[in-house]
């Protein structure tokens, strides 16, 4: 137990660090101290303490929406992993799978492509949030739809799903190229730099948007790790030590969705956190979804703010997506823990 | 206790179980075995509720099964899967321990750390404890898995353990070990269901053992009841010799092998042999084995019996023309000859004079004390005579090549009148004649809910012959053993071998004459007469009748014996009637008796005597 012990504290340590780091870098530099004093002074715990009122305003209404963003959505991205591998039985499962990302995307292309259309009759009752809606809901009528063709006698049936997501992703895979294909030139660019991803629009408001439907699967995901557990040695097995196999599928069909159904809606794909974070951790910590789930969701938010952060100072001015630094960032880790262990983590 | 009853199970119009009813109490061990397909694993997840019944239910401790919840279950019983992939690189020890999710309690920490010591202990896993469960053999992952499920119930000594050939994947120490664990938990109160293919094993471990054949639960008892040689083969198709060890009285089963000749399978071994002609490798295959029967010979070689006496032609055998009524009738002028007459199973032959030949509209008969046949010559299609070493003969075939009657000459013949009949008959072409490949057509058994059984049984209490049974079953579109089944209360009981070995040899002690009816397609012979000696070589039980008259059959081959009666104008007849796994007749013993005359008491003495 000490080593799940180790674990927690030095991903809040290092969490805490890059947040810190986070929120100083970038075009203009604050501080570390700097940092803490305008934090304390925001949340009203010290009242006498001279800062620099630029500094402030970065920090308050650029950088902490930001780097808050990236925790949500990092958290999100990895528990929503380590869950959908669960309930998988698959290592190289992750919520793109069962045509979250797809659908996303989908809608968020159709919204960009037909954007002069639908501005003109919704644009003034969803204004700029227009985006973030249609990419929400089509993430969950993608998992909906691959969930509803997965029942196999009433009940969820995990192969079909992997084949009916399988699907619904090839669908609206040709569905966006068809889009994308009909799109003019500016419209092309936003669309490549949605897929990419990026945490560039974050804001008080989006934050308040999407933390209830992160944080609630972020806490409530922890709670089925018995029974992920039970599942790795199989479904029927689970049901003869009392658990209900479909209610954890659906748990944690309908909690995943929603989590990284909210990010995509607000950040677009972000690939390669909720496919690579669960695997370090089982890695060093071993495969108890108990310990898995919620390190995970530590791993996540801290490998995604400090993504985002290269993202900003890499080659500042200029912004790089998050998406290719993930990427970037991932491949070779992956690649080295697929060359070194693969032996433990599969079969 | 655990209460099977009526269970069914069914996908579309087939049955993968049917009709299966057994119960288990604390304390018992019991091993479920039967062929590949018989229904055990479906039964297993039935038992486990994986799967709900078609028709019937279960109840287990006085509550049906599907009135438990998961919950509450996971405490009463735990099941070991045949398959346990485990797709995470879990620790033995916490895969064990995966088995006390279900426990809830104050304790249950405590608890939980004495289910993890003692199972890992017993399954011999504890130095694995920090292992990966992916870096482990298949019989280690399997004891791991055994760990599991016995931690789950650890604490609940009346828990139902369902193993489903939980010794698949072990080595011969763990085989045992795994056996005799659940063998020892079940001593202490826990009901065990297992599913085995080891019968050496079911024997030595179980309390009780209960055999499936095709869906259907065919013996149910203690090992050394259920575990004889015939019941093996009815149930494996093996043949073995069961023996009791004197020193434990543990029943052990040797299978006697299975041989084959690859060239017999592969066409590719067979291309050289196959240049042989069929002539050639019957020569070579009697040479080497010369005591088997021709239609064994005929069944290796894939062809019919007459094909092979057909090789003969021009040499020591002559086709005659099928005008078989005729030569029948010319049969009485040859004397004294060998009536033979035998099916797979059975064969009966006895001396006499072809007398008393009458033709009834399809059945040409033969009255007499010695030669006493019914024949049916529409299904006789090649008659030849032949010679085969020293022994001179009429032989009778169906369209399939299969011989349905025989006639040899005896020293009391006249050689004469038989060469004259060879010469009267003779086939001027002497072409070998078409051969069908055999169609075995069987009638499938309807089911029972599709039978008007009331009107069976008033009917067949109203039979006035014997006879009449076959119009019964026709007209109830019945199989015999489904009409033996349905019969009406006391009209067909099925008994023991051993009883019907009783009441022959009480018959032959009282010299009481009996009629044994042996058929096949195309023949009925009936021997009948005071029974003489009864000798028992292997498996063949030959009945001698005074005159000289015999009827062999093959015990192995006998799956079920019934005691039938029918009524007649001239009061009740009791028969004798053994069949094989197929449900077809092997051969009929009755009372001696005749149409106008009742049946002998000393037969009915025999029969109640031995049968009640």
């Amino acid at each position: 137990m000490t080593k799940t012990k180790v674990i927690y504290i030095s991903l809040t340590i290092g969490l805490v660090l890059v947040i810190l780091f986070s929120l100083g870098m970038g075009a203009m530099k604050i501080a570390v101290m700097d940092t803490v004093k305008i934090l304390a002074k925001g949340a009203g715990l010290v009242k006498n303490v001279s800062v620099d009122n630029l500094a402030e305003n970065v920090l308050l209404y650029v950088r902490l929406p930001r780097v808050l963003l990236g925790l949500l959505v990092g958290a999100a991205l990895g528990i929503s992993g380590a869950a959908i591998q669960g309930i998988f039985r698959n290592p190289l499962a992750e919520p793109g799978l069962i045509g979250i990302s797809a659908g996303a995307s989908l809608f968020a292309v159709l919204i960009i492509g037909f954007e002069a259309v639908l501005f003109v009759t919704l644009g003034n009752i969803l204004g700029f949030y227009l985006l973030a809606f249609g990419a929400f809901a089509g993430a969950g009528l993608a998992a909906m739809l691959v969930y509803q063709f997965s029942k196999t006698d009433g009940k969820p049936n995990v192969a079909t799903m992997l084949l009916a997501g399988i699907a619904i992703n090839a669908l609206a895979g040709a569905l966006t190229g068809l889009v994308t294909y009909m799109a003019d030139e500016q419209q092309l660019r936003t669309i490549t730099f949605w897929m990419l991803g990026s945490l560039g629009g974050a804001n008080w408001n989006m934050i308040w948007g999407i933390t209830p439907f992160v944080l609630i699967p972020v806490f409530l995901l922890p709670f089925y790790g018995r029974g992920l557990n039970l599942f790795a040695i199989g479904e029927h097995q689970a049901e003869q030590i009392g658990m209900n196999p479909n209610k954890i599928k659906s748990g944690v069909v309908i909690l995943s969705t929603l989590a990284v159904g909210a990010c995509v809606s607000v950040t677009g794909i972000i690939g390669f956190v909720g496919l690579l974070v669960p695997h370090i951790i089982r890695l060093v910590g071993g495969v108890d979804h108990r310990v898995v789930l919620p390190a995970s969701a530590l791993l996540g938010a801290l490998v995604l703010t400090l993504s985002d952060m290269l993202a900003r100072v890499l080659v500042a001015p200029v912004e790089l997506p998050i998406g290719v630094i993930t990427a970037l960032l991932g491949t070779p880790v992956f690649l080295y823990i697929l060359y070194k262990d693969k032996k433990k983590i599969l079969q | 206790m655990l209460r099977i009853a009526s269970v069914s199970y069914k996908i579309g119009k087939r049955y993968l179980l049917k009709d299966i009813t057994f119960s288990i109490r604390k304390g018992e061990m019991v091993a479920i075995l039967g062929a590949n397909g018989a229904g055990k694993s479906t039964l297993m997840k039935i038992l486990c509720r994986e799967k709900q019944p078609t028709e019937g239910n279960i109840v287990y401790d006085g509550k049906n099964l599907n009135d438990y919840t998961a919950k509450e279950l996971a405490v009463k019983r735990a099941t070991l899967y045949q398959q346990n992939a485990i797709s995470l690189a879990f620790t033995v020890e916490e895969v064990v321990l995966m088995g006390r999710y279900g426990t809830e309690g104050t304790d249950a920490d405590q608890l939980d750390r004495t289910a993890l010591r003692e199972t890992m202990e017993i399954c011999g896993i504890s130095h694995l404890a920090e292992r990966s469960m992916l870096t482990l053999s298949g019989g280690e992952q399997q004891r791991v898995h055994l760990a599991r499920v016995l931690a789950q119930v650890w604490d609940n000594k009346e828990a139902l353990l369902l193993l489903d050939e939980p010794i698949s994947n072990m080595d011969m120490l763990y085989q045992h070990q795994t056996l005799a664990i659940a063998n020892a938990l079940a001593k202490k109160g826990y009901m065990v269901i297992c599913v085995l293919h080891e019968i050496n094993l079911a024997a030595q471990y179980a309390d009780r053992v209960i055999m499936l054949k095709g869906g259907r639960k065919w013996w149910d008892g203690a090992p050394e009841e259920v575990f004889t040689a015939r019941n093996i083969f009815t149930a494996f198709g093996v043949h073995t010799t069961v023996q009791t060890n004197p020193r434990t009285l543990i029943t052990q089963v040797t299978p006697n092998g299975i041989k084959f000749d690859a060239a017999a399978f592969n066409s590719n071994l067979a291309r050289e042999y196959n240049k042989l002609s069929l002539k050639e490798r019957f020569v070579s295959y009697r040479d080497e084995y010369p005591a088997q029967p021709l239609w064994q010979v005929a069944d290796v070689l894939s062809v019919s019996e007459a094909d092979l006496m057909l090789l003969g032609l021009g040499e020591n055998v002559t086709l005659l023309r099928p005008e078989m009524d005729h030569i029948l009738q010319c049969i009485e002028g040859i004397g004294v000859v060998k009536a033979v007459t035998y099916n797979p199973y059975c064969e009966t032959e006895r001396c006499g004079v072809y007398r008393n030949f009458s033709k009834e509209d399809f059945t040409t008969l033969f009255l007499d004390e010695d030669i006493d046949l019914r024949i049916f010559t529409s299904r006789w299609k090649i008659a030849l005579a032949a010679e085969e070493m020293g022994k001179e003969s009429l032989q009778f075939y169906d369209v399939s090549g299969r011989a349905v009657h025989k006639v040899y000459l005896t020293d009391a013949s006249y050689r004469q009148v038989y060469l004259g009949l060879i010469t009267r008959f003779r086939d001027d072409r002497q072409a070998v004649p078409r051969i069908e490949k055999p169609v075995r057509k069987r009638m499938e058994e309807r089911r029972d809910a599709e039978i008007d059984i009331e009107e069976f049984q008033k009917a067949w209490n109203n039979m006035q012959g014997t006879h009449d049974f076959f119009g019964l079953i026709r007209k109830f579109r019945l199989t015999r053993m489904q009409a033996l089944r349905l019969a009406p209360p006391h009209r067909a009981m099925q008994i023991s071998l051993e009883s019907f070995r009783r009441t022959i040899i009480q018959c032959s002690v009282t010299e009481t004459p009996v009629m044994m009816f042996t058929a096949n397609e195309g023949c009925v012979q009936i021997n009948t007469g005071k029974l003489d000696r009864i000798n028992q070589n292997t498996s063949w039980l030959t009945i001698s009748e005074a005159s000289g008259g015999k009827v062999s059959f093959n015990e192995d081959a006998v799956h079920s014996v019934w005691h039938v009666v029918k009524p007649t104008a001239d009061g009740n007849v009791n028969s004798l009637e053994l069949y094989d796994t197929e449900g077809e007749l092997i051969v009929q013993f009755f009372g001696y008796r005749k149409p106008g005359i009742a049946e002998l008491e000393r037969w009915r003495e025999a029969l109640g005597s031995n049968l009640l």
